[in-house]
């Protein structure tokens, strides 16, 4: 009991942050379609007809939009759409702290050192975090309920409840996959890097799989099975298969990364390295880039950096060869062909601004906080002491860092400069 | 009974790094002092036996268990201080025995307020507000409050001060008397002096010697300062079969013989010696010699 109080408490934090923009995001929401559709049958239907326009475009991120002539249709496409970005997002971060970072901090080898197995130890913490994403997605969902009572368009309450489930279970889904990953790591921020590249690349699937692309391995995305569900829809049900599916997703990858936990060192990788039979040097090294504060940190991470511009290289590539795609089954409906003739601009290099420029945004905004989200661990860990106790104060090593980040997020920069 | 077994246990990290071939036994009931330098490989072999990581090759049994298949059941038995101390960040001490009291069970609160008085722990503060050694004393507390019948040290008195090393050593000392067998790893000789029957010495992931403090002290040499009234006769003290670290300044003579002194008071023997003083190396000094050879 006193494992699984651990757990809980060790994802407060999260719970706390993920629950209240889950939150906001369905009260805002619900209160926003009491808004902008009207309160006419009429007057929603061409709500609806405006907003699918717009939500087509936007289908490489949220749902196909269906049913925005209903505050539930609206809801499952804009709220739940948004809502499995910010749980996916919560659910990795989470794996990758329960997977690697209790063990940087050396808190792992306490409770193992207090008798606890490797397996308990990881059963127990998914299980917490099963628990406290169950009660996030519960919280959510009787905001919403509460929200869309007051504002004079209730909703079924069971629907909503089978929703908030699903979601749930692509949470823990997701977790126990960037759990897998945090084995074959050995920090906690390569953890969180590789996981959400994968988690990431598993969304794209299901993206692409909206506007007929990658069919065959669709299924592969914890993300297409969340979306076999929209109980909030008139005829939508629960599709109770691939919910068992995310479900058994997660339990098959918690039980791998016990095994994998159990088979390795701690502290150490799933894969190791083949040992080196390198001599022992007594000499600093001389590579010239550690000897200037921003290159250095630029030059400490260049695996990290190739990786990073590799796979966002290969992501913009992908969703560019999408557009196409995309743009001519929306072409085939006449409504959107007159949409993008008003809009003047070529509809194909028009759209793949949208499409890769505002997921380069996210992208780079996740790349930003994990970057930044390091930096506490590393200050708790001391590795941040040699930099404060040199002559530079505190601020400067904080720019330095800032400055990093910056050259290797070309989004920062054009922010930067806006500002 | 042994309360460790090793049998060629091996942690190969490559290039030369680990534990090699270690063949140890360590007795039930004892003290025992595991010692070497920086990398000598004590951390790897006290990580082998709590299961926290795999050997290469060889095998190892705490209190007659494997210390891999059981490793569970080891721990749940053992006291373990750990070379790295975990951040606990914003816990407070009270807190951090709380949860690790209950995951082990049945740990006595009077007997945790007992060891925080001793050890002058103030379990309310935060973690993080915790000086070097105060977190150290934490680490012992957590070690030594579900009185294990096994404890594993690895380097217990680092940042402690030395008021509060006594107060350890007292602790250790009741432990032992309560039928407690220590494994205990430093680089600090004098502490190994002070509580250990027997001592092993590890050197580049290797076993050098395994014996009684009284064992080791045997094979130590002799420090000798020997004062001449005219020039002290340096040929011959250099060419004395053992002498190490011979200093000849004007009329004062120092260095360290190893084995028998007779030889040494014999190359003397028709020079005016104007003060001799001679005493047993510290354990420090027969370490020293051991890596410097």
């Amino acid at each position: 009991m006193t494992l699984f109080r651990l757990a809980l408490l060790s994802h407060r934090g999260g719970l706390a942050a993920v629950t209240a923009i889950a939150v906001f995001g369905g009260v805002a929401n619900a209160l926003a379609y009491a808004q902008l559709a009207g309160n006419t049958p009429a007057e929603r239907a061409v709500f609806a007809q405006q907003l699918e326009l717009i939500g087509r475009q936007l289908s490489y991120m949220l749902p196909l939009p269906l049913e925005l002539d209903t505050l539930a249709g609206y809801l499952q496409w804009r709220h739940f759409g948004a809502a499995t970005i910010a749980y996916a997002v919560w659910a990795l971060i989470a794996a990758s702290g329960a997977g690697r970072g209790d063990e940087e901090r050396g808190l792992v080898e306490q409770w193992l050192a207090a008798g606890v197995s490797r397996a308990r130890y990881l059963a127990t913490r998914a299980l917490g975090f099963a628990v406290v994403a169950g009660g996030s997605v519960l919280a959510q969902g009787s905001a919403v309920l509460a929200t869309a009572a007051a504002s004079g368009d209730p909703l079924e309450p069971v629907p909503l409840l089978l929703q908030s489930l699903v979601l749930g279970a692509l949470t823990v889904a997701v977790f126990g996959l960037a759990l897998v990953i945090a084995q074959v790591t050995t920090t906690r921020r390569a953890a969180g890097g590789i996981a959400a590249v994968a988690v990431t690349a598993l969304f794209l699937v299901n993206s692409a799989s909206r506007n007929g692309g990658l069919t065959q391995i669709e299924w592969l995305s914890p993300f297409w099975l969340h979306d076999r569900s929209a109980p909030l829809l008139r005829a939508g049900t629960v599709d109770v298969a691939a919910t068992a599916a995310l479900v058994l997703v997660a339990a098959v990858a918690v039980a791998a990364s016990a095994w994998a936990f159990a088979s390795r060192d701690l502290g150490a990788s799933l894969l190791r390295p083949a040992t080196s039979s390198g001599t022992p040097s007594y000499r600093p090294s001389r590579d010239p880039l550690l000897r200037v504060p921003v290159l250095a940190g630029l030059d400490r991470q260049r695996a990290w950096i190739a990786g990073w511009t590799i796979g966002v290289a290969i992501l913009g590539a992908y969703l560019v060869s999408l557009t196409r795609t995309m743009v001519d089954a929306m072409l085939q409906i006449p409504a959107m062909r007159v949409y993008f003739e008003r809009l003047g601009a070529p509809t194909y290099d028009a759209f793949v601004g949208v499409i890769w420029g505002s997921t380069a945004l996210f992208i780079f905004a996740v790349f930003a906080i994990i970057q930044v989200s390091g930096w506490r661990p590393c200050s708790r860990s001391r590795s941040h002491a040699p930099r404060s106790s040199r002559s530079a104060p505190r601020v400067c090593s904080s720019r330095r860092r800032s400055s990093c980040s910056a050259v290797r997020s070309p989004s920062r920069r054009r922010r930067a400069r806006r500002t | 009974m042994d309360a460790v077994t090793t049998r060629g246990l091996t942690k190969d990290y490559g290039s030369g790094r680990g534990i090699f071939d270690l063949d140890l036994a360590v007795r039930e009931g004892e003290i025992f002092g595991f010692l070497g330098p920086n990398g000598a490989g004590k951390t790897t072999t006290i990580r082998l036996l709590m299961g926290m990581i795999r050997p290469t090759r060889g095998s190892a049994e705490v209190l007659g268990l494997d210390a891999q298949h059981d490793s569970v059941e080891v721990k749940r038995r053992v006291g373990y201080v750990p070379g790295e101390l975990p951040q606990w960040g914003g816990w407070r001490g009270s807190e951090v025995v709380a949860y690790i009291g209950g995951l082990r069970g049945g740990v006595p609160e009077k007997d945790v307020s007992a060891l925080a008085r001793r050890l002058d722990l103030d379990l309310s503060r935060k973690y993080r507000e915790y000086s070097h050694g105060n977190k150290q004393k934490l680490a012992l507390l957590i070690a030594f409050m579900h009185r294990p019948p096994f404890l594993i040290l690895d380097e217990p008195t680092s940042g402690l001060d030395p008021l509060h090393q006594q107060a350890f050593y007292g602790i250790l000392r009741e432990a032992r008397a309560a039928g407690a067998t220590v494994f205990v790893s430093s680089h600090v000789l004098s502490e190994v002096e002070h509580v250990c029957d027997r001592v092993g010495i590890v050197r580049e992931g290797r076993l050098v010697t395994v014996g009684h403090i009284g064992e080791l002290a045997g094979i130590r040499a002799h420090r000798f300062e020997i004062e001449f009234a005219d020039a002290p006769p340096a040929d011959r003290l250099r060419a004395l079969e053992g002498v190490e670290q011979l200093a000849v300044e004007d009329h004062l003579a120092t260095g360290m013989i190893r084995g028998s002194i007779e030889p040494l008071l014999a190359a003397i023997a028709g020079h005016r010696v104007v003060a001799l003083t001679s005493r047993e190396p510290t354990l420090e000094e027969v370490f020293l010699s051991y890596y410097s050879a």
